[in-house]
């Protein structure tokens, strides 16, 4: 409410200002439905429609549209078996999910008129403390009092242990925080960086020409940083599975 | 690399995309013709794949870490720790200090703490970054010249 009143619409920040599409309340909570509650929902929906789409004939020798979704599957089951091993079958849907989730947020923010949903820090945390609380748990479930030992670096005298102990505690807990932000940091870095140099071929007259090429390029540069990101996101989620099951840095 | 793991440890009744070929098939081996059809068929798709240097674990990575946003990404990845570890710890100190009424003590603590904290994560980052990076090139290495 007061976002949208102070943010000049021709700032380069505008284009992440939450609009409300309607205005719910439901006992003093604002519970609207946002813009940015549609794009996740259009992220979801996209995702699906996709894929059950592209893999509906499952025919053996797949086409054009079923290779990609084959590609996609088979990119994190690949990711999955490489970083956790067998244990990880188990969690192919959850990182599979959150992938796609995250992948098409990004791209769907890559298309004129639309919204970028991951350059929101409530967003990313989110994604980031679901994986965190996911991991803690399994680690706990899986090892009990044992998963304590994940803070202990084994060969470290006990004087240095006291030293040891708390930076590790503090790693752990650092580790949602630089998940989120980097995803976040990356997607408004980018966003931002399109709108500035926007407004310079719209400022530069003729001379625009010049910020205008760099535009094509940077776009270029964002659908690979939006993938890139997704996938780092994606790959970071399994690393912090794999601590988490098999107790190890 | 990839050949290697795909004929792992991943259940039959989940099976990857990947392991359907490679399961049919060793490149080097194509299926005779009174093998069904679809074994053959494999066997073309994986020695097609084989030949033309596709047989890689994940092909799209691989395009991924040669791109633009390749070195932008790991740099981010490193970075990223260490700043927020740093900022977020600092702030907590302060935080602390606050409610303690010890100023500044807490925050300086926390301030080498999440230093500390940040190294750690960044070494361990680049650590698995550069065992993924041997891997890669350890699997290079390997792959025999067709």
């Amino acid at each position: 409410m007061s976002a949208e009143r102070h943010i000049d619409h021709s700032s380069p920040m505008h284009q992440f200002v939450i609009g409300r599409l309607n205005d719910w309340q439901l006992g003093g909570l604002d519970v609207s439905f946002s813009k940015a509650a549609a794009f996740m929902f259009g992220a979801v929906i996209v995702a699906t429609l996709f894929l059950v789409l592209t893999t509906s004939k499952r025919s053996m020798v797949p086409g054009r549209w079923q290779s990609v979704a084959e590609l996609w599957y088979e990119f994190i089951a690949d990711m999955i078996k490489e970083t956790i091993g067998s244990e990880g079958r188990k969690y192919f849907p959850f990182v599979f999910s959150l992938f796609s989730f995250i992948v098409m947020c990004n791209l769907l923010g890559m298309l004129p008129y639309s919204y970028t949903v991951t350059s929101h820090i409530a967003v990313t945390i989110g994604l980031a403390l679901s994986v965190f609380v996911l991991t803690t748990f399994i680690g706990i479930t899986k090892h009990g009092m044992h998963f304590l030992s994940f803070f202990v670096p084994k060969g470290v005298p006990f004087v240095m242990l006291l030293l040891v102990v708390p930076i590790e505690v503090l790693s752990y807990f650092m580790r949602p925080i630089s998940h989120s932000v980097r995803l976040f940091a990356n997607m408004t870095a980018g966003h931002t960086m399109l709108k500035v140099f926007g407004a310079f071929v719209v400022q530069m007259g003729v001379f625009g020409v010049l910020p205008f090429a760099l535009i094509v390029a940077l776009t270029g540069l964002e659908v690979a940083i939006a993938v890139l990101q997704a996938y780092v996101f994606t790959i970071l989620t399994c690393l912090y599975l794999n601590d988490a099951i098999h107790l190890e840095h | 690399m990839a050949a290697g793991t795909a004929t792992g440890t991943w259940p039959s009744e989940y099976p990857t995309t990947a392991q359907l070929s490679s399961n049919m098939t060793n490149p080097r081996h194509p299926p005779s013709s009174d093998e069904p059809s679809l074994d053959e068929l494999g066997g073309r798709i994986s020695k097609a794949r084989y030949e033309a240097g596709l047989e890689k674990t994940a092909a799209e990575l691989e395009a991924l870490e040669k791109g633009a946003g390749a070195d932008l990404g790991a740099a981010w990845r490193i970075s990223i720790e260490i700043v927020v570890a740093l900022v977020v710890c600092t702030a907590i100190g302060w935080a602390l200090d606050y409610w303690f009424g010890t100023k500044p003590w807490l925050m300086l603590l926390f301030l080498f703490l999440g230093g500390a904290a940040g190294i750690n994560n960044a070494v361990r980052t680049a650590l698995r970054m550069d065992a993924r990076a041997m891997e890669a090139l350890e699997a290079q290495k390997q792959k025999p010249k067709s």
